[in-house]
């Protein structure tokens, strides 16, 4: 098989898999809300700019790292045996970024409404901010997929996810964190958008490079 | 004795840094000056304390002057108290223009001292004043020919941490390098002495790591007031260490040694390359008090005088070697002790 078809027969499988029994994303989905009603509980509303800023992108991070670290952990050994055995490995991680990408964008725009209903939304520049959005998703998804299969392949505990991603994570979460904060009321002068996005979009080319030469290396035992 | 060589250099530079670092004196600058404030038309006699200045050698005597807005303003005497205590007699005109004065004592021997923002004018400016002409400066160059450091406002005595705090850094990326090229190099042959380096220089490159945020907080509390700052340097530092931390954990979690090297050698890649743009790149963006980013000059482009050089340069490849060497027992260690 190519490279081309099997990356797309794996990531039909990880969307089937997904639809048959939504559990994780019902999971994630329900993670997302709870944690944002707790913070609406806790701020009641009187809650500043910068702050809704980190604070969505704190309930963001932890949220994905719980989504992302299910995607090679949860695969049974067996399974991952049988993938070994049957297609390339780059098409598998490259499977798994994509439909990680595809799970935690959606899950950033349902943040972003859950957000805008309880915390209310002082984004005065939708544009710029659906791009961190999208950008920041997608760079999150494409580290955490590639710590959680090292992590799976360490030792499965969700504790070394956790250790592994963060300080990794730190210059992609301080870009996007600025980023967003220009399409925020208040925020500083529109001045160098261009800048944080081709960094983050250059961030998220060298993460998926990197994922797609280093990958083969995780595989064979 | 061909073979130690570069030991015994490192001995010798460390030496001689610790030595010249420590005992090589400041260049002389003035700490004080008494009294802080004064009003428009006053003249006062001043009490000016030097550090390290010699008022009392050379040929001529000391001057003494204000600078405001561009005019100087001359003492009408000066008397020497000793090597380091001057008083200066000095009638602030009516017509200043500017709240602060820079203070500069200039002599034969040691050249010309500034205090920046001296003193400060209190009360009103009076801009209905008679305008006064400012008096002629006469400049001595010093003679002495000192070899000192330069003596800076708000870095003073600790600037010596130059010695020890940044090439703590370029130790620690120099090991950290060194342990990238090594997992690297394990990855194309599979060779497990090169994954024990990578696992011991980024050991050794943390240990360095911790003594230059140690080193730096030091510094930051002395020039800053604060033990730690929010800063995209600081922050990116401790990122890394933390990035290696998590490295050593994750060896640590693995027993089977084929797999530990496989596993760690990929993270060792991973997380290297997103420390280079956390602190290379994303400090150029933004704004920082440290010097090299934000617009704050490095120690390179104006700081980093000819004395500071002949220390600094030896003291950064000393403690670049020694980081080496103790690289080069850990390995042999861990050779000799595997767990």
């Amino acid at each position: 098989m190519s490279l081309q078809r099997e990356l797309t027969a794996l990531l039909g499988k990880e969307i089937t898999l997904e639809w048959r029994n939504r559990y994780a994303v019902n999971g994630i989905l329900i993670y997302v809300i709870s944690t944002v009603f707790i913070s609406y509980l806790c701020f009641k509303k009187a809650i500043d700019v910068p702050v809704w800023n980190a604070l969505f992108w704190i309930i963001m991070l932890f949220a994905a790292v719980n989504a992302v670290a299910k995607s090679f952990i949860a695969e049974s050994k067996g399974r991952l045996l049988y993938y070994y055995s049957l297609c390339d490995p780059r098409a598998v991680i490259l499977a798994k970024s994509v439909y990680n990408v595809i799970l935690l964008s959606a899950l950033g725009l349902i943040n972003f409404i859950f957000f805008f209903l309880f915390l209310g939304s002082p984004v005065v520049d939708y544009g710029v901010f659906l791009s961190a959005i999208v950008l920041g998703c997608t760079g999150f998804a494409l580290i955490m997929t590639m710590v959680s299969a090292i992590a799976a392949r360490a030792h499965d505990n969700a504790t070394l996810m956790a250790i592994l991603t963060f300080p990794v994570i730190i210059p992609l979460i301080l870009t996007v964190i600025k980023l967003s904060s220009y399409a925020l009321e208040g925020g500083p002068i529109a001045d160098s958008i261009t800048q944080y996005i081709v960094l983050l979009s250059a961030i998220n080319l060298l993460v998926l490079a990197l994922a797609y030469i280093l990958f083969p290396y995780l595989w064979h035992d | 004795m061909k073979k130690y060589w570069w030991k015994i250099a490192c001995m010798a530079l460390l030496f001689y840094v610790l030595l010249a670092g420590t005992f090589i004196p400041l260049g002389p600058g003035i700490s004080l000056v008494h009294p802080e404030k004064v009003a428009a038309g006053d003249t006062l006699t001043f009490y000016i304390k030097g550090y390290n200045s010699h008022f009392d050698h050379g040929t001529c005597p000391p001057s003494v002057w204000f600078a405001n807005a561009g005019k100087s303003i001359c003492a009408q005497s000066v008397q020497i108290r000793n090597r380091t205590e001057l008083e200066a007699t000095i009638a602030i005109p009516a017509d200043v223009k500017s709240r602060n004065f820079n203070l500069f004592v200039n002599s034969c021997y040691d050249g010309t001292m500034v205090l920046n923002n001296a003193i400060m004018l209190a009360g009103d400016m009076n801009n209905n004043a008679t305008p006064t002409t400012g008096c002629e400066v006469t400049v001595a160059t010093n003679s002495a020919g000192f070899h000192n450091f330069p003596n800076r406002e708000i870095l003073y005595e600790s600037i010596r941490n130059l010695f020890y705090h940044v090439p703590m850094w370029w130790t620690m990326m120099l090991l950290f390098t060194i342990s990238l090229i090594y997992s690297v190099g394990y990855l194309a042959g599979f060779n497990l002495g090169r994954d024990r380096i990578a696992g011991e220089a980024a050991r050794v490159g943390i240990v360095f790591g911790v003594l230059g945020l140690l080193t730096g907080m030091v510094w930051a509390k002395f020039t800053w007031g604060a033990w730690w700052v929010s800063d995209v340097r600081l922050n990116g530092s401790a990122a890394t260490l933390l990035a290696y931390t998590a490295y050593i954990v994750l060896r640590n979690s693995m027993n089977e040694e084929q797999k530990r090297a496989r596993i760690a050698a990929v993270y060792n890649i991973f997380a290297y390359m997103l420390m280079l743009v956390l602190i290379i790149i994303i400090p150029r963006l933004t704004d920082s008090l440290h010097p090299g980013s934000g617009g704050n000059p490095g120690f390179s482009s104006y700081d980093l005088d000819h004395n500071l050089r002949l220390v600094f340069y030896p003291a950064a490849i000393g403690w670049m070697l020694l980081g080496v060497w103790i690289l080069q027992i850990r390995n042999r260690k861990a050779k000799l002790f595997p767990k």
